[in-house]
C-alpha cells in the first residue's frame, strides 16, 4: 500500500482497477454458494462413507440395511483383506514398491531425456521425440497381448520390477514433453555461464540446472505416482501370485470371495488404504498437478 | 489417464519449434563466417559438434531403451501376432488375414463395439456437461471455493479399480447405502438388485465413470476460463449483456479448444473401460456389458487366443487413431474459421 502511494498515480491507477475487477468476479450469490458446497458434499461422500466403513466392526460393515454410524470404532477390517491370510499390509508393501520404482524411473529417464531434447543436438533426435508423443495415440491395454508375450522372454513376468518398468515406459511420453518444456525455458545463458565456471554442459545438469527445474520434476513424479498407485489391468495380466499382488489386485480378488461372500468391511478397509493416499499427496502437491495440466492442454 | 491431449497440442508445439530452428540454421548457413578464426574451427567445430551429439544421445539412452522394449517391440509384435495362430505353447502358424476376417465377423464383438459405442457417447455427453456446469458454478471468488474444488476433483485421484468397488460396496443389494436410501425414500421396493437389470448396472457405471472423471474435465476448463482476461466480461456487462448471452457469446467460444480437448479425454478414455466394468459388472448380467477392451481381455487372457485377442488390438488402435485424428480435424477447421 505505502510504495503505491509514492511511486507514480498511474500503476495505483492500474492496481485499484484490478482489485475492481477482482471484486466484480466474487460471487454473493448465495445459490451458487449453497450449490456448490452441497454438490461438494455429494462428491465428498461416497469417500467419507467408505472411510467410515472401514473403521465399523465387522458386523456393523456387513449389516443389512447399513449401519450410519459405527457403535465404536475399531482396525478389525484392516486386519483381513481376504480369506487367504495375507494380510492387507503385504499388498501395500508391493504397491509402494511398484509405485516407488515407477516415479524413481519415471523421473531419471524424463530428466535426462528431457534436457537431451532442449539443449543438444543429435541425429535421431526428432525420430526419438516423434516416437515418444506418438505413444499416446497408441492405447496400453492394445499393448498388453503381446507385451505379456515379451515379459515372458525377459523373465520379467510375476515381477514387481518388471511391471514397474512398463509403467515408467508409458508415463514417459507426458514425462519426457514436460521435463524438455522445463529445460527449455530456462535461459541459454545459464548453461554458458555454467561452462564458463568449468562445467561441461552435461555436468552443469545436477550442479546448476535440476534446482530450477525441481517443480517439473515434482509434476513428473506426482503423475507417475498416481498412475503406478492405480494401475490395475497390466498388473492383472502380469502378476499371477498372490505374493506379488498389487492393491487394486488384492481388492479386486477379496470382492470375488469363496463362495460370492464378500466381507464388505475388509473390502471398504483396503479401498480407504488405496484411495487415501492419492487423495492427501493431491491435496499436497495440487499446484504441481494443475501445472501439468497446464503444461499438457498447451496453455 | 490424461494421457491423449498432450499428443496433438505436443506435435504442433513441436512442428512450429522445429521451423524456427530450420530458419536459424538456415541463417547460420548463409551468413559470412566470422573473421576472426579463420581456418581451424571447421575440424575444431565439428569434433564439438560429435561430442554433444555423443552427450545427448547418451542422455537420451534410457528413455530409447525403455521405449524400444516396451513399447516399439510389443507395438510390432502386435502386428506380427495378428496374422498368426499364436498358442500359449508350440509354434506359431501363420494364418494370414483369417484373424480379422473373425475379428469383423464375430456377431460378439459387433455387440461389444455398438456397447461401447453407447456407453461412450452417453457417458461423455454426460460427463462434458456436468463438468462444464461445474466449472461454471464454481469459477467465481467465493469463501471456500479452494476446498469445494478440491472435493470435486478428489475423486480423479482414485483408480477406476477401487472406485468401482467402491460405488459396488455402497449399492449392493445387502449392506450399500445407497439402495437403503432409495428403498426409505420409495423410490423402488425393499430387496431390489440393481446389479441384476442391465439399465441399472449401466446406469451406476455411467454415475461412477462421471463421478470419476468429471473433476479432471472441471479443471481443464477452469484453467481455459482462468486465461479469458475479466476485462472482456466488464465489457460485456457494459453492453447490457445477460449471463446466456456472456456464456454463448464469450465464455463458450473463448474455452473452445480446451473443452475440445475434454471432449478427447472422455471420448478415448472412456472408449477404452475396462476397469469399471471389471470391478462391478464382470460383463454381466448376461454379456451385456462387455466393452471392447473387456472383449479384447477375455480373447487374450481368458480364452488364450492371442493371436485373434492380438487382431482386436490392431483393430482398437485404429479405432482410437481415427477418432484422434478426427478431433484433430475438427479442431483445425475451427482455428481457421
Amino acid at each position: 500500500m505505502t510504495s503505491s502511494t509514492v511511486s507514480s498515480p498511474l500503476p495505483s491507477a492500474r492496481a485499484q482497477r484490478r482489485r475492481m475487477l477482482r471484486s466484480a468476479d466474487r460471487s454473493r450469490n448465495p445459490f451458487r454458494i449453497g450449490g456448490a458446497i452441497l454438490l461438494a458434499l455429494v462428491f465428498a461422500f461416497p469417500i467419507v462413507w467408505t472411510t467410515i466403513g472401514a473403521f465399523k466392526p465387522s458386523s456393523e460393515a456387513n449389516a443389512s440395511p447399513p449401519v450410519w454410524w459405527p457403535s465404536q470404532f475399531s482396525l478389525q477390517s484392516f486386519a483381513k483383506l481376504d480369506s487367504s491370510g495375507t494380510s492387507l499390509l503385504s499388498y501395500v508393501l508391493n504397491s509402494s514398491a511398484v509405485t516407488l520404482m515407477t516415479v524413481a524411473i519415471t523421473t531419471v529417464v524424463a530428466v535426462l531425456a528431457g534436457y537431451a531434447f532442449a539443449r543438444f543436438r543429435f541425429p535421431g533426435k526428432r525420430v526419438l521425440f516423434g516416437i515418444s508423443i506418438g505413444m499416446l495415440l497408441v492405447p496400453y491395454p492394445a499393448l498388453l497381448v503381446s507385451l505379456f508375450t515379451v515379459m515372458v522372454w525377459f523373465h520379467l513376468t510375476n515381477s514387481l520390477f518388471g511391471l514397474a518398468l512398463i509403467y515408467s515406459t508409458f508415463q514417459l511420453p507426458f514425462a519426457i514433453y514436460m521435463m524438455r518444456n522445463s529445460f527449455e525455458s530456462l535461459p541459454a545463458e545459464l548453461t554458458e555461464a555454467a561452462e564458463l565456471d568449468g562445467c561441461t554442459k552435461v555436468t552443469a545438469l545436477p550442479r546448476v540446472l535440476l534446482r530450477l527445474v525441481a517443480p517439473g520434476v515434482v509434476t513428473v513424479a506426482l503423475f507417475a505416482f498416481l498412475a503406478a498407485w492405480n494401475e490395475f489391468m497390466a498388473a492383472l495380466v502380469l502378476l499371477n501370485d498372490n505374493s506379488s499382488f498389487t492393491l487394486p489386485i488384492a481388492l479386486m480378488n477379496a470382492q470375488n470371495g469363496p463362495l460370492n461372500t464378500i466381507d464388505w468391511g475388509g473390502l471398504q478397509a483396503g479401498i480407504t488404504v488405496t484411495m487415501l493416499p492419492c487423495i492427501v499427496v493431491f491435496i499436497l502437491l495440487q499446484r504441481y498437478y494443475v501445472s501439468g495440466l497446464v503444461a499438457g492442454t498447451g496453455k | 489417464m490424461s494421457v491423449v491431449q498432450h499428443a496433438t497440442d505436443a506435435v504442433t508445439r513441436e512442428h512450429s519449434i522445429d521451423t524456427t530452428r530450420a530458419r536459424e540454421d538456415a541463417a547460420a548457413v548463409t551468413r559470412p563466417s566470422r573473421p576472426r578464426r579463420p581456418a581451424a574451427p571447421s575440424t575444431h567445430r565439428a569434433r564439438a559438434r560429435r561430442a554433444e551429439a555423443r552427450s545427448g544421445w547418451l542422455l537420451a539412452a534410457p528413455s530409447a531403451v525403455l521405449i524400444l522394449l516396451f513399447f516399439v517391440v510389443p507395438f510390432c509384435l502386435t502386428l506380427v501376432m495378428s496374422a498368426f495362430d499364436w498358442p500359449t505353447f508350440g509354434t506359431p502358424k501363420p494364418v494370414g488375414a483369417a484373424n480379422f476376417a473373425h475379428v469383423l465377423s464375430d456377431p460378439k464383438f459387433g455387440q461389444a463395439l455398438l456397447f461401447t459405442v453407447g456407453y461412450t457417447v452417453v457417458t461423455s455427453v454426460l460427463g462434458v456437461a456436468a463438468s462444464l456446469g461445474m466449472a461454471l458454478l464454481v469459477r467465481p471468488r467465493f469463501g471456500g471455493r479452494t476446498a469445494v474444488r478440491a472435493l470435486l476433483f478428489a475423486p480423479v485421484t482414485i483408480g477406476f479399480a477401487p472406485a468401482g468397488l467402491l460405488w459396488l460396496s455402497m449399492s449392493n443389494v445387502r449392506t450399500g447405502v445407497l439402495p437403503a436410501m432409495a428403498v426409505a425414500l420409495g423410490i423402488v421396493p425393499p430387496g431390489t438388485d440393481w446389479f441384476a437389470n442391465t439399465g441399472t448396472t449401466l446406469a451406476l457405471v455411467v454415475v461412477m465413470t462421471v463421478w470419476k472423471t468429471a473433476g479432471l474435465a472441471m479443471l481443464v476448463l477452469l484453467i481455459g476460463m482462468d486465461s479469458i482476461p475479466q476485462e472482456v466480461y466488464e465489457a460485456a456487462k457494459l453492453d447490457g449483456a445477460r449471463s446466456w448471452a456472456t456464456l454463448t457469446r464469450i465464455t463458450l467460444p473463448l474455452i473452445a479448444k480446451p473443452l475440445s480437448l475434454v471432449i478427447l479425454l472422455t471420448v478415448t478414455t472412456t472408449f477404452l473401460a475396462f476397469d469399471q466394468f471389471f470391478a462391478m459388472t464382470k460383463g454381466g448380467p448376461d454379456n451385456s456389458t462387455v466393452t471392447v477392451v473387456y472383449y479384447l481381455y477375455n480373447a487374450a487372457f481368458v480364452n488364450l487366443d492371442r493371436g485373434y485377442a492380438a487382431a482386436v488390438a490392431v483393430v482398437v488402435v485404429v479405432i482410437m487413431a481415427v477418432i484422434s485424428v478426427a478431433q484433430v480435424r475438427l479442431q483445425r477447421g475451427k482455428d481457421r474459421a
